[in-house]
């Protein structure tokens, strides 16, 4: 056999190889916040709240660092309620940390309003944990969540195909949109 | 000869009145974001999900100024795709062998109830396979040019079909190299056209969801499955039991067919090593390439073949009875719009035709959580123990029963 068809032969499996790990199905990607707060629930459901304040402390700097953005409480009544084992309340503070990840995706979806591509990514993010949160919301309030996040998405306008079909970002619009946001998820 | 084409026109016709008897019905949350990727194509909202379809997509968008309906518009394409399958076996192995093998090759991939799952489901495998096999027989006429950018259409519309292009590739290369100039050319006219087409849509947005995709969301997803099927279960099960004749195709290997010998074994070491057994659909190409295997070593038993083959399709084909997807069926009949529903199956489907909250089963601890504090129904692919369920069944063979309980 010539190296030739080595060479040809290594790259067929090397390809096969790769394709190992190109399909799957949708669900939201990995993120510290959710694989935080899924720990969390977790010793929390089975009342072990020695473990879930192990994760908490473990977990803590992404905490502090949602607090500095969203809500400044957030570190400190989440570890209160791990110590004095109130559930609704470890599950209220663990909504705050997701809200918190919307907050900060929106305002990165603001700050790189000009550059389509981040703020895209940004809003996307957004919204899958608006998904994750959409359960422990009202009626009312899912819906305007949803409508207003919607609206940020929208506001970020479409580069189109080559110009074609083009929408121009509005900043104002998506302050607007955002300021419902931060106001529904404020309310928590 | 003539009357051959009028049979083949005939009953292709009669399979494609069965199968547009059908209403269209999302098999799961794929067949939903291609329907919303020919809507609006954005592959990092899932619309498609990665990685994009574009063939498929450009296709359905065509259709699509016609039928204003993106739902129909998928099914009309990929049914369709599937419908014309067993056509394009007939000319193929008409090509190879010879009309008697073509024959019994077509009737019984027409007969075949994995054709069924092909044609049902709305996903890209049927666009894949056919313009895989329309290749493979340009190829076989010498219409090289045809054949690389049909390659390349087939490639976008099914990218996870690489082995076969790679596999077939390499086939080239040895056997057929007066080939590989034409066909590689127009293969990379298609490659240009089809990524030009995700890039000008998606940007580097395209290289950003594919990393996201590939590494984060294969193992999630994989691991959040209800199911309990293996690949042992799915091969030696009763609608394959006369594939057991493929064992005569290893005593009388027709050198000719070595690109489908070749085809078939990789294929089954790839979907035993690397394919997910939930999924019975990934099996149907290697269904299709041991018709062509069988039809071409045992074509002189055709008498005894056909009749077997018949029996054995159709009493696994007359098990089904429904219209509706079952994800489809629970949706119609959920009446409590206040009930949380907890599911890994058709979350998106359900979100998009239902009021109610649903929730990713994915994420077990907070759905624990949630189920403890809330009113929820579940749904299920594993028949619950100890509980009162309603059982909603399948449209074909590897379509499976959903379970709704409280």
């Amino acid at each position: 056999m010539t190296l030739y068809k080595k060479i040809l032969i290594f790259l067929f499996i090397t390809l096969s190889s790769i394709n190992l790990y190109a399909y799957s199905y949708a669900a939201a990607g990995k993120e510290p916040t959710i694989d935080a707060r899924e720990s969390i629930l977790k010793f929390v459901n089975s009342s072990d709240f020695g473990e879930a304040a192990t994760v908490f402390e473990k977990t803590k700097k992404n905490y502090t660092y949602l607090s500095g953005l969203h809500d400044k409480n957030l570190v400190s009544s989440l570890k209160v309620a791990i110590d004095n084992k109130n559930v609704d309340q470890i599950n209220k503070w663990l909504n705050v940390s997701l809200a918190a990840e919307i907050n900060r995706r929106l305002d990165g979806g603001l700050k790189n309003i000009k550059v389509f591509n981040v703020s895209k990514v940004m809003l996307a993010k957004a919204n899958k944990f608006f998904k994750l949160l959409e359960p422990s919301l009202t009626k009312e309030k899912k819906e305007d969540l949803s409508i207003a996040i919607k609206g940020c998405i929208k506001a970020i306008g479409n580069p189109g195909l080559f110009g074609v079909g083009a929408k121009p970002a509005n900043k104002d619009n998506f302050i607007k949109y955002q300021q419902k946001v931060l106001s529904i998820l404020k309310s928590l | 000869m003539r009357y051959e084409k009028l049979f083949i026109s005939i009953t292709t016709i009669c399979y494609a009145f069965y199968i547009f008897s059908y209403p269209p019905s999302f098999y799961n949350d794929d067949s939903l974001f291609l329907a919303q990727g020919i809507d609006f194509f954005s592959v990092i909202d899932f619309s498609p999900h990665f990685p994009g379809y574009p063939a498929l997509i450009i296709f359905g968008k065509t259709i699509n100024i016609f039928v204003e309906d993106s739902k129909l518009t998928l099914f009309i394409l990929t049914a369709s795709s599937a419908i014309l399958i067993p056509t394009v076996i007939y000319f193929l192995v008409k090509k190879i062998v010879n009309y008697e093998a073509a024959l019994v090759a077509y009737i019984i991939s027409l007969t075949s109830p994995y054709l069924i799952n092909l044609s049902l489901t709305m996903l890209s495998d049927s666009m894949g396979l056919f313009f895989f096999l329309l290749g493979l027989y340009c190829l076989q006429v010498n219409e090289d040019k045809k054949a690389g950018f049909i390659f390349a259409i087939a490639l976008f519309s099914r990218p996870s079909y690489l082995i076969l292009f790679v596999l077939g590739f390499i086939y080239l290369l040895f056997y057929k190299k007066e080939s590989v100039k034409n066909i590689l050319i127009f293969f990379c006219f298609g490659i240009v056209f089809f990524l030009g087409f995700i890039f000008i849509n998606e940007g580097f947005l395209y290289i950003i969801e594919a990393k996201r995709f590939i590494i984060g969301h294969f193992n999630l997803w994989g691991t959040g499955q209800n199911s309990e099927i293996n690949w042992f279960e799915n091969i030696f099960q009763f609608s394959n039991i006369p594939y057991a004749l493929l064992i005569y195709c290893i005593f009388k290997i027709n050198y000719s067919l070595k690109l489908y010998y070749a085809l078939f074994i990789f294929y089954l070491l790839w979907i035993l090593l690397a394919q997910n057994p939930d999924n019975i659909r990934h099996i149907i190409p290697l269904i299709l390439l041991s018709n062509i295997l069988i039809a071409s070593a045992l074509y002189s038993y055709k008498y005894i073949i056909i009749p077997l083959f018949l029996i054995f399709n159709l009493l696994t084909i007359s098990n089904f009875s429904q219209n509706y997807s079952p994800i489809e069926n629970i949706a119609k009949d959920l009446k409590n719009e206040d009930k949380m529903i907890i599911t890994n199956r058709g979350i998106e489907i359900l979100r998009v035709l239902q009021p109610n909250t649903v929730i990713d089963k994915y994420y077990s601890h907070s759905t624990n959580y949630l189920q403890t504090h809330n009113q929820t129904i579940t749904i299920s692919t594993l028949k619950p123990k100890n509980k009162k369920y309603k059982e909603y069944r399948g449209r074909f063979l590897g379509e499976h029963t959903y379970y709704l309980y409280q």
